[in-house]
């Protein structure tokens, strides 16, 4: 048993559970991305779908959004804080058993999802698609991994909770309440259901849900990653830690408000309305606080960031993180929504969160993880190097392919001639605008996903390695 | 909608968003405060270091 720096032994804690989820990580962002590659080649050339139902794009888009968020980033998420979690609380996981069940329950949900969707079986709610058995499974494998924290957390060896696991506490407590109210539903058979809300409560609930899954899963678990590995990548402590304790509860207070404005210029009241907006826009403080939290973090060491392609991914990850905040709670007003909304700079918007964010902080996290989870050294620092530059490129041409369609689309929508008529009456002559924009974004998500592809050749490689016959002689790069 | 007109309406009663508004940002500025209390510093800068204190 190994010492902690502070003299006392360390705990034996639970590896097995981490390497499953990092594998898990890799094969899904493999299948989730290549899907969203053939959903951008068909937006160019339609025929891409082959004719076949199951490949049609009403089908497989939900399989890739549904995939990245339930599938990457879940597991990548699930991954790190099993990782983190027993380290900052000096215990092991409490139970193994546990452990393995929401490992293996939640890949059979994923599995059972991706076949439902590709047959057509949907709750047609965004992010929340899959059939009422699927939504029960979700329910209770992510309960069992909260039971399992809860009960660590019980167990811990040490007083304070360090502020990552606030973040992971959020993101416990917050999507289960979200996923079990939006999902209320009167079964009819084992495919069917009816919601038990109807008309704009639905959309209400619908996006209280949708907004605070990207509050709540793709946002706030991430950040408590963020302030575990930066600073341990960084090998400095968190620039402020008493503005990361501001960061968290600022987050967590405005969150859960900004849901209605994915409803401006609806049936919604217009208070609820304007509500959803201001709390969007207040949003930007606690964001940006945390994203300044981390770039400082690396005050002093940016000329590691040069060399260490953990912290590339992380740097750049960060500052996705503050151009997705400060341009989320932007469209968020209403009348930069009545442009925005409904046309591509919407899906820019997202990407650039979910590509430059969520997809690096992944990145960079299997990074830190996969050589000290294997003890051995990553197989290609120059194969790293390339998927940081093909990530960074990857994202850059698809947000701004996607800006670029976004605004001619909603420009194009909203022209009047001088008669007081639409300019463009005819939807499909501003569609075939797009498609320069629809071939940029092509490319820039091709050169994306090859990255992954490179990432997951170069931990196959790693992994398969025969481990240093000293392995306790490696000390990877810090 | 009968849940939605309700809504509405309490959000519509000056008084309580009043309240609202102070109680959340008292205890906002409360929280800051408690931060940033000079004899918290060093339990927040140690627990900073919390990711440190492990084995590699």
């Amino acid at each position: 048993m190994s010492q902690t720096t502070s003299g006392a032994p360390a705990p034996n804690y639970d590896d097995e559970i981490v390497k499953k989820f990092v594998v898990a990580t890799v094969i899904w962002g493999v299948v989730a991305m290549t899907i969203g590659v053939i959903l951008a080649l068909q937006l160019t050339w339609w025929p891409a779908n082959l004719g076949i139902p199951q490949l049609t794009f009403g089908r497989l888009r939900p399989v890739h959004t549904n995939g990245v968020i339930f599938a990457f980033t879940a597991n990548f998420v699930f991954g790190g804080m099993y990782y983190s979690t027993q380290r900052l609380l000096k215990t092991r996981m409490y139970s193994d058993l546990m452990s393995n069940i929401h490992f293996w329950g939640w890949q059979g949900m994923l599995v059972s999802a991706v076949l439902t969707l590709l047959s057509g079986m949907t709750q047609t709610h965004e992010y929340a698609e899959t059939i009422w058995p699927i939504d029960i499974a979700i329910a209770v494998f992510f309960l069992t991994f909260a039971a399992n924290f809860a009960l660590t957390v019980a167990n811990r060896k040490v007083e304070h909770l360090y502020v990552a696991l606030w973040f992971y506490i959020s993101f416990l407590i917050t999507i289960p309440v979200l996923h079990v109210f939006n999902n209320l539903a009167i079964p009819a058979t084992l495919t069917r259901s009816y919601p038990i809300y109807a008309g704009m409560t639905d959309a209400l609930v619908q996006w209280w849900y949708g907004h605070n899954a990207v509050g709540f899963l793709l946002t706030t678990p991430i950040l408590g990653l963020m302030y575990y590995f930066l600073p341990k990548a960084a090998q400095r402590p968190v620039f402020s830690y008493r503005l990361s304790i501001v960061h968290f509860w600022a987050l967590v207070f405005l969150y859960i408000w900004a849901g209605p404005h994915h409803l401006l210029y609806s049936a919604l009241p217009d208070w609820a309305q304007t509500l959803g907006m201001i709390f969007s826009v207040m949003l930007i403080a606690p964001s940006w606080g945390g994203m300044l939290n981390g770039l400082l973090t690396l005050r002093g060491a940016w000329e590691k960031v040069r060399t260490d392609h953990v912290l590339k991914f992380m740097a750049v990850a960060v500052s996705f993180y503050g151009m997705s905040t400060f341009e989320g709670p932007m469209m968020s007003i209403r009348a930069v929504s009545a442009l925005s909304h409904y046309t591509n700079w919407v899906v820019g918007h997202v990407h650039s969160g979910a590509l430059g964010w969520v997809g690096m902080m992944g990145f960079g996290t299997l990074y830190w993880l996969v050589p000290r989870l294997w003890k051995r050294p990553l197989h290609s620092e120059s194969l790293a190097t390339a998927h940081f530059w093909m990530a960074t490129i990857g994202v850059v041409l698809y947000t701004v392919a996607m800006w670029g369609g976004g605004l001619t689309e909603g420009l194009m929508w909203r022209a009047i001639d001088e008669a007081g008529q639409l300019q463009y009456p005819i939807f499909v002559d501003i569609v075939d605008q797009l498609q320069p924009f629809y071939v940029t974004r092509l490319i820039g998500g091709l050169v994306y996903v090859t990255g992954v592809l490179l990432m997951a050749y170069n931990f196959t490689r790693t992994i398969l390695t025969p481990e240093p016959i000293d392995s306790s002689a490696y000390v990877p790069a810090k | 909608m009968t849940v939605l007109k309700e809504g509405a309406a309490m959000a519509q009663m000056g008084w309580l968003m009043g309240v609202m508004t102070v109680v959340f940002s008292a205890t906002m500025a409360g929280w800051i405060l408690w931060t940033w209390w000079p004899s918290h510093r060093a339990a927040l800068e140690a627990a900073s270091r919390m990711p440190f204190d492990e084995e590699e």
